[in-house]
């Protein structure tokens, strides 16, 4: 690639801004197709013709061919970091870079204490130098990290893709496993940041002391305490807002998910086992209190002044004492007598009936066995067919019985 | 005797009346909910007297937690909710935002409209427009929304019972998932 002169990068960047915003959207896989339509949509009046354009897109190294498919563009990493810069749209730096950053930090500080040790002035100033570089982009990622956050979380926020709750929990869920959660183990937990920190500080307040005389090497140890000392309190800021932007949208959504996820359950319950899958009732409890059994108030009022005037009557007789019905009793001598007269008989009960028009059924009866027993001759039943009998409003029904004379 | 309970809890038995018929005094309610605010402890206390058991829920809300069995009723509203709520997240919507914050309209309902939840409607006892409608005027009656027109409504602070009663059955999933 011929060297660039920033001049014309920038002038060119001037005039196809839209271009390239649109370029850096898509940023990776754009196809030459795809790409001459930017370059056709984003055309003015007086610009060159759209090869040209692309041409100049190459040549200024603000695209070049992607390596994995044929016709296809991708835009060159720093060009893509220099649009994410101006555009405020970082990327999240993970763990893992972090690390990397400590752990160059270690080696520098290693560095710093055995040139310390030397005396070694020119040597500490190129240490200090690539450590402030390690110690300014830490810084940088750091707040890149945390701008990413926020912005991730506002655009999930504001949901204008209509993303489902479960996709925006997903989204949440990765940030804060992928970033959140390690980053606050090696912040809170294990504190190895601090570790490291602390001992590159250590390193430095020994290099001040060191070349307290040599002034020029001395500022470069100040310096690089300050950067430390910065870093420190942006890191633990960046993480404090970044948890502060995060962790609500995370509860929310972790609250909303598991909302939708319980309507969910609970259709489906109900769907396969029918309402008695869920006894909804019991869980919501809602009251319904009535009264059942009480007087209303106009009743109770009837009823007191029903009581107030209320004068008591003198109760019932138990029983009346009745004069026993004579007409209905037969009197056994008399009914010897007149049955041993009246033998032989064709008709036992017809006779008594007769003879006995005001008696009660059970007394004819009683004669009537007296009569069947023999008592006033042998009986004999007529082969006739039945016969009824009233009597004293009830009916009888039987075949005539006859009575002989006893000796006959 | 009237004068001196009246002022110790006034609107008493306006507010029991509509406790024990099961609604739920909200903000909205005004004099009746600042009424049961102000003289809380003694509200509840007169209330366990008699055998009611006064909640006041974390979203600042009042209601008589009741066991009798109106199951019809709490089973259709209960199932209303449960498809309002799988239709919001569905479409992408936070549904616990937007049940509280949105005006809902009767006929953009999704409950009668798609098939499975038609079924679900009909085993509620819900089958038509109007049995959906009589749950809402229910619920209304029981104050977890207020009716703005003859076709629209608008949830109060006491439907969060139900998103609670969500919350409630995604754990006890989460726990019977956890055991097997």
């Amino acid at each position: 690639m011929a060297i660039i002169s920033p001049l014309t990068f920038f002038r060119f960047a001037a005039d196809h801004s839209e271009l390239l915003e649109r370029l850096y959207e898509k940023r990776s896989r754009i196809a030459e197709t795809e790409l001459r339509e930017y370059v056709l949509a984003c055309r003015k009046d007086n610009d060159p013709a759209p090869q040209r354009v692309i041409n100049q897109l190459e040549e200024l190294g603000i695209i070049e061919p992607s390596p994995e498919a044929t016709a296809a563009y991708e835009m060159r990493r720093p060009v893509a970091q220099l649009l994410a810069y101006l555009l405020h749209e970082y990327r999240l730096t993970s763990v893992e870079v972090i690390q990397a950053y400590l752990s160059d930090l270690q080696k520098l500080g290693g560095g710093l204490v055995k040139a310390v040790a030397d005396k070694d002035g020119a040597g500490a100033v190129r240490l200090l130098a690539d450590a402030a570089d390690e110690v300014e982009r830490m810084r940088q990622d750091s707040r890149h990290s945390r701008e990413a956050i926020v912005a991730d979380v506002v655009k999930l926020k504001a949901n204008k893709a209509g993303l489902t709750v479960k996709e925006r929990l997903s989204r949440v869920d990765y940030l804060w496993t992928r970033y959140m959660a390690p980053l606050r183990d090696m912040l809170d937990v294990r504190k190895e940041m601090e570790r490291q920190l602390d001992s590159l500080e250590a390193a430095l307040a020994h290099g001040e002391i060191a070349f307290e005389t040599d002034l020029a090497v001395h500022r470069e140890f100040t310096a690089l305490r300050s950067r430390a000392l910065r870093l420190r309190r942006e890191i633990a800021a960046d993480f404090k807002e970044s948890i502060k932007e995060l962790l609500p949208l995370h509860n929310e959504l972790h609250r909303e998910s598991a909302v939708s996820r319980g309507a969910a359950h609970a259709l489906e319950l109900i769907k396969r086992g029918g309402l008695h899958a869920i006894d909804l009732t019991k869980r919501l409890g809602i009251s319904t209190w009535r009264a059942k059994g009480l007087f209303a108030d106009e009743a109770i009022r009837a009823y007191m002044l029903g009581l107030k005037g209320y004068t008591p009557k003198l109760p019932p007789p138990l029983c009346a004492v009745r004069a026993p019905d004579l007409a209905s009793l037969i009197q056994a001598d008399e009914f010897n007598a007149k049955a041993e007269k009246a033998v032989p008989l064709d008709d036992a009960l017809a006779w008594l009936i007769e003879q006995y028009p005001q008696a009660a059924p059970e007394q004819l009866l009683r004669c009537y066995a007296r009569f069947y027993y023999g008592e006033f001759g042998a009986t004999r039943f007529a082969a006739a067919t039945e016969k009824s009998y009233a009597a004293q409003g009830l009916s009888f029904s039987a075949r005539p019985m006859g009575v002989e004379k006893n000796g006959n | 005797m009237e004068t001196e309970k009246n002022t110790e809890l006034p609107r008493l038995d306006e507010v029991f009346d509509v406790l024990r018929k099961g609604r739920h005094i909200a903000p909205e309610d005004a004099d009746l909910y600042f009424n049961l605010h102000n003289g809380e402890a003694a509200f509840t206390e007169l209330f366990a007297k008699l055998g009611f058991v006064l909640k006041k829920h974390p979203r600042d809300f009042y209601y008589f937690k009741g066991e009798a069995d109106i199951s019809d009723t709490s089973s259709r509203m209960a199932v209303f909710m449960f498809i309002l709520v799988e239709t919001l997240a569905d479409s992408g919507a936070s549904a616990e935002e937007q049940i509280m914050t949105s005006l809902f309209f009767v006929d953009k309902l999704e409950h009668l409209r798609r098939e499975r939840y038609r079924d679900i409607m009909l085993e509620a006892g819900m089958p038509t427009e109007e049995e959906l409608r009589q749950t809402l005027r229910t619920m209304e009656r029981f104050g977890f929304l207020k009716m703005e027109g003859p076709d629209s409504f608008r949830f109060r602070a006491p439907a969060y019972r139900f998103l609670d009663l969500c919350m409630e059955l995604f754990k006890e999933s989460e726990a019977a998932e956890e055991k097997l």
